[in-house]
């Protein structure tokens, strides 16, 4: 026989751990407050020597093209420069002291019309609590699950990299995803990616070089 | 087995196996995983729940007609006792108040409960269907500024559904939102089957309101998701739901905020957290060891910083418009082994630094350096050349995130024969060696962005070291490695 003191307390327990589990669900994804524009972010040239108007002139053009991920600020901006023929290609390096890696992004600056144009990127700058919940998130599908499992990859340490939304868009919505990415390099090399809606906590996307198909959510 | 059967068990196992995760981002992916697998495994179950379905049910109807029974006895004795008229709480609300004290349930009235009309409405698929886009919303907001929103809701309906938008505040968020600061226009609205209506939702944050994390629904009909046991906040069917974070920029800015460092046995290391108030006033600081961040289970988990390893040396405050260094000091037990994680609370008198971005997380592995060689034997005979190559890798990964670039390998070797004695070689060749990808044959689709980019996916360091005319018999080979937490030999005799 269940007695009424059993029964109340597994129900006040059901009842915290409801309570504890919607306040967990209303307060995740808590993004690390953005950092005031003001706030100084040291930018040093390297590589090919430029006068000074060219420094700001690319300086000036840069700035509006590097955006970090929201609630990052880039401390420390390395832009190298390299000479092609009267223009410039561009690798810029941009860290942030919140975060493990940097942002890469390469340009080719044209001097005469001072246009910049972007020729790739990597984006890794990302808060560590994101940066795990992306990966938390695609471990949650379960097609990359199997893949991963049945590739030895877990022991692999993934990247997680931004998605601009205008690349997003060709595979979800224009917005920003995280794409989290398992590597096993060596001649064939096995990779098992996720696409990660990091605002709506969810895997939009698979993608495998191991014969799986594309499954994904898109659109 | 489903996957989501043994998925938290399975997450905790990729996050052993991924020794090279950091206890952060383990605890975290963990953390996060956990809340969402306890709800798929409710929601698909396992197979061990269906083999205990039939145990389990009849519990649960025991269980039910008792708690049925002692609810409708208790809620009556609580809402007699109750002066004011009764208030639509939670039966387990009326149950504690019956047990502890009448008082509770007025002194702090529990949100609305579904009607057991709705919850059956809602079981039967006969809520109201509306499509509401977007569903949820997150934004950031100053004090004194505003947010406005267009949510369309469309009526799925084949009849016209009355849709009057209400504000309902969960009572367990961080913070919690007042009710006046959110308007709703429409305030109702008669949708057409098949139309859409578009609402207006604009929040307007007071100049005094607390920085912090708030959340609010817009509820558009009362349809509510069934629980199977007494929800604290109804789940509506049809809701807009929205968190924000009220921020201010914080006028003190922290670099480092993360230190990863591998420090040898019996050593130590000093580190320098500069802190740059930008502020016109001084900001009072504490910093304190912290410990460790949260709990990990397992044989790879971090152990923590011992409090006696460090030291920290700081002002008492950061002065208007300046910079001030608070150093920290690690100093590693000679006996200590392996990861080590710890933080530094900076306890930063600025309410707009959340608590979590107030310390300095630190990740150290301590390593031995060993002292004595790692020795192989192998045979040669009579004047055949000997060629040993030694090499250490480092991978994309070990690139970033040291307090200083990382030293190259080297080795200490030797090759000893008893008739000979020990030979300490110089190596005849050392190669450095990359992998660098241009991404083109493993990256997915959607990172082709980073095409044509050079990506550095490993590094290795080799010597090489020769004997030629050997002597004949069974030499030592010692190698002792310098800056290298593994490497590979390889021994080549003859020619």
């Amino acid at each position: 026989m269940i007695s009424a003191k059993k029964i109340v307390a597994v129900i006040v327990a059901v009842v915290m751990v409801v309570a504890v589990s919607a306040y967990l669900g209303l307060t995740a994804n808590k993004p690390a407050p953005d950092l005031d524009s003001d706030l100084s972010t040291t930018v040093e040239f390297y590589g090919t020597e430029l006068d000074e108007k060219t420094e700001r002139s690319i300086l000036s053009v840069v700035s509006a093209e590097i955006m970090p991920y929201k609630g990052v600020k880039y401390d420390r901006v390395n832009i190298s420069a390299t000479e092609n023929g009267e223009d410039y290609d561009l690798t810029v390096i941009c860290f942030s002291d919140k975060c493990e890696y940097p942002d890469v992004y390469d340009f080719t600056y044209y001097d005469a019309s001072n246009q910049l144009v972007q020729t790739g990127y990597v984006l890794e700058t990302i808060p560590v609590a994101e940066r795990a919940e992306a990966i938390a998130i695609a471990l949650q599908n379960e097609e990359a699950v199997n893949l991963l499992r049945a590739n030895g990859l877990e022991s692999v340490v993934p990247t997680v990299r931004r998605v601009l939304p205008e690349t997003a868009e060709k595979f979800y919505v224009p917005k920003t995803l995280l794409s989290v990415t398992w590597t096993l390099f060596g001649e064939n090399p096995a990779v098992v990616s996720v696409l990660v809606d990091p605002d709506e906590g969810k895997a939009v996307n698979v993608w495998s070089n191991l014969g799986i198909e594309d499954k994904g959510g898109g659109r | 087995m489903s996957i989501f059967g043994n998925f938290y068990f399975y997450v905790f196992l990729f996050c052993e196996k991924s020794k090279s995760l950091n206890r952060d981002t383990c605890i975290l992916i963990n953390r996060f995983v956990e809340k969402k697998a306890n709800f798929k495994i409710g929601k698909i179950g396992g197979e061990k729940e269906k083999m205990r379905k039939e145990e389990v049910k009849i519990k649960a109807k025991a269980v039910f007609v008792l708690g049925a029974f002692l609810l409708s006895v208790f809620s009556v004795a609580a809402v007699a006792g109750q002066a004011v008229p009764p208030q639509p709480v939670l039966h387990l609300g009326a149950i504690v108040v019956g047990l502890e004290a009448g008082v509770a349930a007025q002194a702090a009235p529990l949100p609305p409960v579904p009607t057991p009309g709705a919850v059956e409405h809602a079981v039967n698929g006969n809520y109201t269907k509306l499509q509401i886009s977007p569903k949820h919303e997150y934004f950031q907001i100053k004090p004194g500024d505003e947010e406005e929103f267009t949510v369309k809701v469309k009526n799925k309906e084949e009849e016209t559904v009355s849709a009057s938008p209400r504000i309902e505040i969960p009572p367990y968020g961080e913070y919690i939102l007042e009710e006046n600061w959110i308007t709703v226009e429409p305030d109702s609205a008669e949708i057409k089957a098949g139309e859409e209506q578009e609402y207006t939702i604009r929040v307007e944050i007071p100049e005094d309101t607390e920085i912090g994390h708030y959340s609010a629904q817009v509820v558009f009909t009362k349809d509510t998701m069934p629980t199977p046991y007494p929800a604290p906040f109804p789940m509506y069917v049809n809701a807009f739901k929205f968190s924000m974070e009220v921020w201010t920029p914080p006028k003190i800015l922290i670099q480092p905020q993360y230190i990863r460092d591998r420090i040898e046995a019996g050593q130590s290391h000093e580190y320098k957290i500069q802190l740059e108030n930008k502020g016109d006033n001084a900001i009072a600081i504490n910093p304190e060891i912290d410990g460790g961040l949260l709990h990990c289970i397992g044989p790879d988990c971090p152990s923590e910083i011992p409090a006696d390893w460090i030291s920290i040396k700081a002002p008492s405050k950061v002065g208007a418009l300046s910079k001030e260094t608070v150093k920290v000091t690690v100093n590693v037990q000679a006996d200590a082994k392996g990861m080590y994680d710890g933080s530094i609370n900076l306890n930063i008198d600025d309410p707009s630094i959340e608590r979590w971005n107030q310390k300095v997380r630190m990740h150290i592995k301590v390593w031995k350096k060993p002292t004595t060689p790692y020795r192989e034997d192998f045979t040669v005979k009579q004047g055949e050349k000997i060629r040993v190559e030694i090499i250490a890798r480092q991978h994309a990964y070990d690139r970033y995130g040291g307090a200083e670039e990382r030293e190259e390998p080297s080795f200490d070797v030797a090759l000893t024969t008893r008739e000979g004695g020990k030979l300490k070689p110089e190596p005849s060749k050392t190669v450095k060696k990359g992998e660098v990808s241009l991404g083109m044959e493993y990256l997915p689709p959607w990172e082709a962005s980073s095409e044509g980019m050079y990506h550095v996916m490993r590094t290795e360091y080799s010597e090489t070291y020769e004997i030629t005319n050997a002597t004949g018999g069974v030499w030592m080979l010692e190698i002792l490695p310098k800056n290298a937490e593994s490497f590979e030999y390889t021994i080549e005799i003859g020619e």
